[in-house]
């Protein structure tokens, strides 16, 4: 480790992290603020309250990452990270994968790290939509403010861009669309392009390498390998906190843990968070809880150029444009383990090998869309702590995708492509003009014709004015308790339009304020 | 009359003797084709039991054929192992659906041909079309299982260092030396 390295990250970030091999066969504890989960919502939540002088407990069920283990392998990286590894699938007009880490940190520590403050319209949207007042962008900018300052928030810089980005920026210059660098949370990024199964640089300022280290200082306990499984209530008010010590990466159910706590924030993602509520049987008298499950569905076109292009150099994601962000299109360079992508790839046999020969010479491009057609739910299964999810694909957004496509398509000969992959059913593998890419554009594409992926998950918990029409308030008390707070994505009253997780930690900084003033 | 009624009893008693036997022996062959002839179990420890490993190794194979562009096949750069310690990691509930993954691709060439035959026992050309028809296909829970299977073979190839090595790819923490630089 260089000595610029050792300046950036404390030595260990993880120092007096309770894990599993410390548990005993029951964990007893009480607090005044109990945060369940890591993750961008939580972490945020659980620093904030310590640092105004609140004794914070934080739950996490996975387990602390080390640089040391991370594997750019993607299988391994995925069965450790990833809950139900790589093979979360929400069920609908289609099966679309989809994704939740298990780790301290939560998603923070394997997305891009992309910190895109939404535009002031998504918000009148949302009023629009669940009439919630209050939530803006000139209220949230000193959030957002105080969240990119902690996490070191700037602009992908060109030295690691790669070939793969430029690419993109070339192609979008050509045709007069914007684009500009991804703003990420990263400090001294080597361009490795492992942001998916976690930075072994240590660049990448996660939150369990940076609110949850400040948390701790202002004197938070944290606790790994814990599930939080059922808040109790006594009438309006919770009063703690039931759950499991769990074994990391096998999930074996070990000893009890309860927890009193005068205030409960749950912060466990918008695919786990109602599991808890509606197990515990509270909050729901909405019936919104697990429900208007919204994703932002992402496809990919991969341009094959003639000269290499060595992908798996440069920044995951490093420009993208926000040109028709107000259609709900966001385009963008796209980049995750080469086997993971090689799922787009035609065919098997002799012809994929040569496929994978040429992939030094791909770039994957994508385009992600606010999906304001399509909804879904979460529920608990019969069994077990996974999430039974359900999303349909609606036409309408299929018809928004497509138009995505085209331009992605025009982007990639604008760059110098020789050829592109669309990746859809019922267009050819491969096409090597522009005129044959219109193909895309006006074939009858539908939901299953695509290998969608589910990117970002929210609206599970909306935040509403009217109690009838979501589950939390503009600062994230649920309208049925007291003292029960939604801090995650699960909030979101729709899309935020752009990368969910800065709007998520801008929130969390606002509602620890609130909880902050309040209590 | 009644020595009529008695032979064509007897008669009718032989005939249903018969076409049990007949059906009792088709059924025996079908469920020895089905179900008998795989190797034994190298490994007994192995996640896969023989008949899900010999369906790997051939899938493999088939996926990743030998003497192609890339001079390793599937079971070459490891596919099979990968695959078991793979399913050994999944939770149960995913353990069961790549269970079914596999037996609905060994039984899958009985309901989409191109021979009625489980999918081991087909030749390399008749897998590979069945493939072709599962990639292509409008069904599109086939073409889904196809792209999952695929998936995870991708992955267990570009696992091995030599394929990647032929991909000139590179899992490189500092591609652009610049922790030297600093």
């Amino acid at each position: 480790m260089s000595k610029l390295d050792m300046l950036r990250t404390p030595r260990d970030p993880h120092a007096g992290v309770k894990r599993f091999a410390d548990y005993g066969d029951e964990i007893r504890d009480r607090c005044e603020v109990l945060v369940v989960g890591s993750g961008p919502g939580g972490a945020v939540v659980a620093k904030e309250l310590a640092e105004a002088g609140r004794d914070v407990i934080l739950l996490e069920e996975g387990p602390p990452f080390g640089e040391k283990d991370f594997k750019p392998e993607a299988g391994h990286a995925m069965q450790r990270v990833l809950r139900e590894g790589p093979s979360r699938a929400a069920r609908g007009n289609l099966i679309t994968p989809t994704m939740q880490a298990i780790a301290l940190g939560g998603g923070s520590l394997i997305n891009s790290a992309i910190c895109c403050r939404p535009p002031d319209w998504v918000f009148d949207k949302w009023a629009e939509r669940t009439g919630i007042e209050g939530v803006d962008r000139a209220s949230l900018d000193p959030h957002f403010e105080r969240v990119e300052a902690q996490l070191g928030v700037s602009p992908t810089p060109d030295e690691v861009q790669g070939e793969r980005n430029r690419r993109f920026k070339v192609g979008c210059d050509a045709l007069g669309i914007s684009c500009e660098p991804i703003w990420r949370n990263v400090r001294g990024c080597r361009g490795s392009g492992e942001c998916f199964t976690g930075c072994r640089n240590g660049a990448k300022k996660s939150t369990d390498v940076s609110y949850v280290p400040a948390a701790m200082r202002a004197g938070a306990r944290v606790y790994t390998s814990v599930r939080a499984e059922h808040v109790i209530t006594d009438g309006r008010r919770a009063t703690g906190m039931r759950g499991r010590i769990v074994e990391p990466f096998t999930n074996a159910e070990h000893g009890t843990v309860h927890i009193d706590a005068d205030c409960v924030v749950l912060a466990a993602g918008c695919m786990a968070t109602p599991l808890i509520l509606l197990r515990s049987g509270i909050a729901n008298s909405s019936g919104y809880v697990g429900q208007d499950l919204r994703f932002h569905p992402g496809l990919a076109v991969m341009a094959f150029f003639e000269e290499p292009i060595d992908p798996w150099k440069g920044a995951t994601q490093g420009y993208h444009s926000l040109e028709y962000l107000e259609e709900g299109l966001k385009l963008e360079v796209l980049w995750s383990p080469p086997s993971v992508l090689a799922a787009r790839l035609p065919g098997f046999g002799h012809s994929y090998q040569e496929h994978l020969l040429s992939y030094e010479r791909l770039a994957p491009f994508d385009v992600i869309c606010a999906a304001d057609h399509s909804s879904g739910y979460v529920k608990p299964k019969r069994k077990g702590w996974d999430p039974d999810i359900h999303w349909n694909f609606d036409q309408r957004d299929v018809d928004l995708m497509q138009k995505g496509l085209g331009i992605l398509s025009d982007i990639c000969w604008a760059a110098g492509a020789e050829a592109i992959l669309p990746g859809l059913h019922g267009i050819p593998e491969v096409i090597r003009s522009k005129e044959a890419a219109e193909s895309i554009r006006t074939t009858d594409l539908r939901a299953n014709h695509t290998i969608s992926a589910a990117n970002h998950a929210f609206c599970t918990t909306r935040m509403s004015k009217d109690p009838k029409r979501g589950v939390v308030d503009s600062h994230g008390r649920c309208h049925d308790l007291d003292n029960v707070y939604v801090s995650d994505t699960g909030n979101f009253a729709a899309s935020p339009g752009v990368n969910p997780m800065l709007l998520c930690m801008a929130l969390a900084d606002r509602i620890a304020h609130g909880i902050a003033d309040r209590w | 009359m009644s020595f009529f009624l008695a032979a064509a009893s007897t008669s009718c008693a032989c005939t249903a003797s018969l076409v049990l036997l007949v059906a009792g022996a088709v059924t025996l062959l079908l469920v020895a084709r089905l179900f008998v002839g795989y190797p034994a179990d190298p490994l007994s420890d192995s996640a896969l039991n023989r008949r899900e490993r010999a369906l790997v190794a051939t899938v493999a194979d088939t996926f990743f054929a030998p003497g192609g562009p890339i001079p390793l096949s599937g079971c070459e750069a490891g596919a099979v192992d990968y695959f078991a310690t793979y399913i050994r990691r999944c939770p149960r509930h995913q353990q069961i659906l790549i269970r079914l993954l596999i037996l609905s691709t060994e039984l899958g060439p009985l309901l989409f041909g191109p021979r009625p035959r489980r999918f081991t026992r087909l030749s390399q050309a008749q897998r590979t079309e069945f493939f072709e028809g599962a990639f292509t296909s409008r069904l599109y829970f086939r073409r889904l299982s196809f792209i999952s299977f695929r998936a995870i073979m991708t992955m267990a190839y570009l696992a091995n260092p030599q394929v990647a090595r032929c991909m000139n790819m590179r899992a490189d923490r500092d591609p652009f030396g610049l922790e030297n630089a600093s």
